[in-house]
């Protein structure tokens, strides 16, 4: 997709049907974070990061250096980054050492406060005039952005479950949560390394005495990529949140609905609902089987 | 008519029931199933009676009833050519039989191979996968162009 077309598209929609309809669409750069995150493209200073990352990652801890820990930013945590960039201390591909390229993860909870975005009572009337009747199973359901948040929110979530994570008591904005990372690094044996898409954020906190990196998302898309099943099923499963339904052929996928609830958020759960009576039957059996796999492992 | 399934066990679930999957697909829901356990795996057969009853289940008009068979040890081959032969010799005419050597030891796969062939089973089915990208993964995780049901009945 051509973004410059994207864009176009969004702003026809404003004219159209005003501000509320255009801000439940997802702008160029978030449609290219999904495919990113997705997997489909690569990030675009990746080789810069790795470069970062070699340079001050792959800790011996046996010698005694100190450990190197994550921190993200509130505008790339739903972007799932560690995973992409394979920078994971669970689950990231060692050196020839053995070491993994980090040790685990200092989230801010400035960080976290930022996502907390709540559910708005949203008015869907003008979503269905523009888009038609999908539209109306998204009432009561995040908006827009906030949709963002909430992977955000449960990429965050995810974290804190299954990770080593330190929380760091940070207020919100980029001061504070600098600021809080500044007191973490001088009060623990941890080094903290920062990944934000916001320059400004990275050159304060380079100022301060932190080590952080930029994170570029690509400004033009490719026409065509190749990507693993797992890669297309991740990106389609991104883009049904951000653009809240996406109508493919046959079958329409919910990305939010009217009654999805915290732990389909957990589990990425999608709603389909079928245009295909061929499909709704065979889809149905695979679940059945899928669902009863699930069930004895 | 009685359609019939004829397989061996194996650690992998996914590699017993992915195969009854791709025949169910393609419209050979079976109504029994015969299925030979070996010393060691014993305790998976749970699951995969648990899994070929939702398969069937979801896919027939009921579940399968499944037969198993038990080895006492692994290399009694006899014991694995009757686990293929006497179902297909005990069919009924009009009942139609499929041998499934997908999984199982290589051994087993090519006695039940032979069997197949030489007691005149109507199909004798092989799972194709085109990488071991999807090792683990159950059929309708996989791609539908990476899995192929062969049935060498018709190929050879």
């Amino acid at each position: 997709m051509d973004l410059g077309d994207l864009n176009e598209g969004r702003e026809e929609i404003r004219r159209r049907y005003g501000e509320t309809v255009h801000n439940d669409l997802p702008d160029a750069d978030e449609y290219v974070r999904a495919v990113t995150a997705g997997g489909l493209v690569p990030v675009a200073n990746v080789s810069e990061i790795h470069e970062y990352i070699s340079r001050h990652g792959y800790r011996d801890l046996e010698a005694g250096h100190g450990p190197l820990v994550l921190g993200i930013d509130t505008n790339i945590i739903p972007w799932e980054l560690p995973r992409i960039l394979d920078l994971d201390h669970k689950y990231g591909t060692t050196d020839d050492a053995g070491r993994r390229p980090t040790n685990g993860y200092a989230l801010a909870t400035g960080v976290k406060e930022e996502l907390d975005w709540h559910y708005k009572h949203y008015e869907t009337n003008s979503l269905v005039e523009a888009f038609g009747p999908e539209f109306e199973r998204l009432t009561n359901q995040p908006a827009g952005s906030n949709r963002q948040g909430f992977l955000g929110l449960y990429a965050y979530r995810a974290l804190m479950a299954g990770r080593n994570v330190d929380r760091v008591e940070t207020g919100t904005g980029d001061e504070s949560i600098v600021s809080g990372y500044l007191e973490y690094q001088q009060n623990s044996r941890k080094k903290p390394l920062l990944l934000s898409n916001d320059r400004g954020f990275v050159e304060r906190s380079v100022d301060a005495g932190l080590l952080s990196q930029h994170v570029s998302f690509t400004p033009v898309l490719p026409r065509t990529v190749s990507a693993t099943w797992k890669e297309i099923a991740d990106t389609l499963y991104l883009l049904s949140v951000i653009f809240g339904a996406l109508n493919l052929p046959k079958v329409t996928l919910f990305g939010v609905w009217n009654g999805k609830s915290g732990l389909g958020w957990q589990h990425e759960k999608l709603s389909c609902q079928f245009r295909s009576p061929k499909l709704e039957p065979l889809v149905e059996r695979q679940m059945r089987v899928l669902d009863a796999y699930d069930d004895i492992r | 008519m009685t359609k019939v399934w004829i397989t061996t066990m194996s650690t992998h679930i996914e590699a017993v029931i992915n195969p009854l999957l791709a025949a169910s697909e393609d419209e050979f829901v079976p109504d029994v199933i015969h299925l030979l356990s070996n010393p060691g795996i014993e305790s998976k057969v749970p699951l995969v009676q648990e899994m070929m009853t939702a398969v069937t289940d979801a896919y027939g008009s009921g579940p399968a009833e499944v037969k198993v068979t038990t080895l006492d040890t692994e290399t009694d081959f006899a014991g694995v050519i009757s686990h293929i032969r006497d179902p297909i010799a005990a069919a009924h005419p009009s009942d139609v039989v499929a041998v499934d050597v997908t999984p199982g030891r290589k051994f087993m796969s090519a006695i039940s191979f032979q069997a197949g062939i030489q007691f005149a089973a109507d199909h004798v089915y092989y799972l194709y996968l085109d990488s071991d990208r999807h090792f683990g993964d159950l059929l309708p995780d996989i791609p539908t162009t990476a899995a192929q049901l062969i049935d060498f009945t018709e190929e050879l």
